[in-house]
C-alpha cells in the first residue's frame, strides 16, 4: 500500500492505496465521489474526465500513486455557492444532455477547452470534446451549450493560469 | 479491469530511475504519461512485476533550441509541445503532428518519449520523426547513446533500448532555410482512432523551387514506421509538378521491403497499401505548395 495526499476539489484528501489502483475508482470508491462515471474503461469515452492540476484527463487511465501531491477538480468541485456553474446552466438549458451518462466529463474537458480558448470555432469546440463519446449521439446540443456560454462571455475558469514556456 | 499487482517505484532522478530500472531489469517497465502502458496493463496484455514511474522527473521536460536542433525532453507532453512557443516557426512538422494526436486529455497526459518508446507504427510520431530525420538520445547504466530514428524502431513495440535505458531527449534538426512546407496526413476511421495511413513529410526548396532537401516517413501501413527512400530520391532537386506528384504513390508503395503489411477489420492489408499512395500524393504536394509559398514570401523580403 501506498500513502497517497492530494488536494480534491480544493480540499486536502488522504489516501492509502494499491499501487495498481485506478484513479477513477480512488475518486469513486475512496473519496465517495461518483460524478465521474466508468463508460468504457478503455481510455476511450472520457466519462471519466476530471482536471488534474487544471488540465482534463482520463482518470481511468491513470493510477492513483500518479496523482499523489497533485490538484484534481471533479464536476462536483464545479458549482461554487450552491451556484451551477455557466457550462453546467448551459447544459441544462440547452437540453445537452439525453441520459446524463457522459456529462461530468463533456463538462470537464469543456471546461479544459473554453480555459484554453475562450472563443472557440464550432470545429475547435467539436475537436476539444472529441475524447468524450455521447453514446445518446446528442452532440448537437452539447456543441450548442458550449458554444453559448463563450459567445456570452460568462465562462469562469476554475484553473488558475501557469506560466508557458 | 485491474493490472496484475506490481511494485511501484516512484523515481526522485534520472540516475535514480536507471538505478531502479537496473535493479529490476528481468520485469520492468518505465511508466510516462501512460497513455500506452496502462491500458495495456488493463487489458493484462503486458503485466510488469514493477513499474518505474518517471513521471515527475523535471530534467527530462521541457524544450529548448541549440544551434543545430530543437531538443525536446522526452517527458515534454504533447499539450506543452502544441503550445510551445518554438512550433510556430522553424518546425512546422511538429505542429501539423502533434495537433493531430489522440484528444486532448491524451495529448495532456501523454509524453513524446513514451509514444517514440512504445514503437507503434500506427501513432503519429514515429513516421515524423523519421521525416525529420531526428536523433534519439538514450541513457542507462553504460551511459550515454545516440539513436537515429530509422533504427530506433527494431520491430513493432520494441525499440533499440536496453529494458534499463531511458530515452531522454529528442533532437530535431534545425531546417537549413527558411523556405520549409510539411504536412502530416493520417487516414483514420474516426478521430483518435487507430491510424490506417500516415505520411508524414518536410521539404524545403531554393530559389528556382527544387526541393533541395526532402524526409517522408510512412506509418500505419508496414508493422514498423519506414522512411519512403524512393519517394524522396524522386523529388530531390525537382519541382513537384504533376508528373513528378503522379509518380509519388508507386515510389512510396516500394518503401516496405520485404516487412509485413498490417492488416486488420478496419483495412485490410491491400487497401492500406492502395491509399497509402493517395494520401502520400496529397501529403507531398501541401507540403509543397507550403515550402514554395514560404519561400517566395522570403524572396519579397529580401
Amino acid at each position: 500500500m501506498t500513502q497517497i495526499q492530494l488536494i480534491v476539489n480544493g480540499k486536502k484528501v488522504e489516501g492509502n492505496v494499491e499501487p495498481r489502483k485506478l484513479l477513477i475508482d480512488f475518486i469513486r470508491e475512496d473519496l465517495g465521489l461518483t460524478g465521474p462515471h466508468i463508460g468504457c474503461d478503455t481510455s476511450n469515452c472520457g466519462a471519466c474526465t476530471i482536471l488534474l492540476n487544471g488540465r482534463a484527463a482520463k482518470s481511468c487511465t491513470m493510477f492513483a500513486v500518479q496523482a499523489d501531491g497533485m490538484e484534481i477538480l471533479t464536476i462536483e468541485g464545479l458549482a461554487t455557492d450552491g451556484k451551477l456553474h455557466p457550462l453546467q446552466q448551459a447544459f441544462h438549458e440547452n437540453h445537452a444532455l439525453q441520459c446524463g451518462y457522459c456529462t461530468p466529463g463533456m463538462i470537464m474537458s469543456s471546461v479544459d477547452l473554453l480555459s484554453r480558448n475562450p472563443n472557440p470555432t464550432e470545429e475547435e469546440i467539436r475537436l476539444g470534446i472529441s475524447g468524450n463519446l455521447c453514446r445518446c449521439t446528442g452532440y448537437h446540443n452539447i456543441v450548442k451549450a458550449i458554444s453559448s456560454v463563450a459567445k456570452s462571455h460568462i465562462f469562469v475558469s476554475p484553473v488558475k493560469k501557469e506560466g508557458r514556456d | 479491469m485491474y493490472p496484475r499487482a506490481f511494485k511501484y517505484e516512484r523515481a526522485t532522478s534520472l540516475e535514480n530511475a536507471i538505478e531502479l530500472l537496473s535493479r529490476n531489469r528481468e520485469d520492468v517497465r518505465p511508466l510516462a504519461g501512460g497513455m500506452s502502458l496502462i491500458p495495456l496493463a488493463k487489458l493484462r496484455l503486458l503485466s510488469p512485476g514493477c513499474i518505474v514511474d518517471i513521471g515527475r522527473l523535471s530534467e527530462l521536460k521541457g524544450i529548448k533550441q541549440d544551434k543545430e536542433w530543437l531538443e525536446i525532453g522526452a517527458l515534454t507532453t504533447n499539450t506543452e509541445i502544441l503550445e510551445s512557443k518554438w512550433l510556430s516557426g522553424s518546425y512546422p512538422l511538429l505542429l501539423d503532428t502533434v495537433k493531430e494526436i489522440g484528444d486532448v486529455q491524451v495529448r495532456n497526459r501523454g509524453t513524446i518519449g513514451g509514444n517514440l518508446a512504445q514503437a507503434d507504427s500506427s501513432t503519429d510520431w514515429p513516421a515524423t520523426m523519421i521525416a525529420l530525420r531526428a536523433k534519439f538520445v538514450s541513457r542507462g547504466p553504460k551511459g550515454e547513446r545516440i539513436h537515429d530514428a530509422d533504427s530506433f524502431c527494431i520491430e513493432p513495440y520494441t525499440t533499440a533500448l536496453d529494458p534499463d535505458e531511458l530515452l531522454t531527449h529528442i533532437r530535431v534538426p534545425n531546417p537549413a532555410s527558411g523556405s520549409v512546407g510539411a504536412s502530416h496526413i493520417k487516414l483514420e476511421r474516426r478521430k483518435g482512432d487507430y491510424a490506417i495511413g500516415i505520411v508524414s513529410a518536410q521539404l524545403e526548396v531554393d530559389n528556382e523551387g527544387k526541393c533541395v532537401s526532402v524526409g517522408v516517413g510512412i506509418g500505419a501501413v508496414g508493422v514498423i514506421a519506414v522512411r519512403a527512400s524512393k519517394t524522396e530520391q524522386l523529388l530531390k532537386g525537382r519541382r513537384v509538378d504533376a508528373d513528378t506528384l503522379a509518380k509519388v504513390g508507386d515510389t512510396v508503395r516500394d518503401s516496405f521491403g520485404g516487412m509485413d503489411i498490417l492488416s486488420d477489420i478496419k483495412a485490410p492489408s491491400d487497401y492500406r497499401l492502395d491509399v497509402i499512395g493517395t494520401l502520400a500524393e496529397r501529403c507531398i504536394s501541401k507540403a509543397y505548395s507550403m515550402a514554395a509559398s514560404a519561400g517566395a514570401g522570403q524572396g519579397k523580403g529580401r
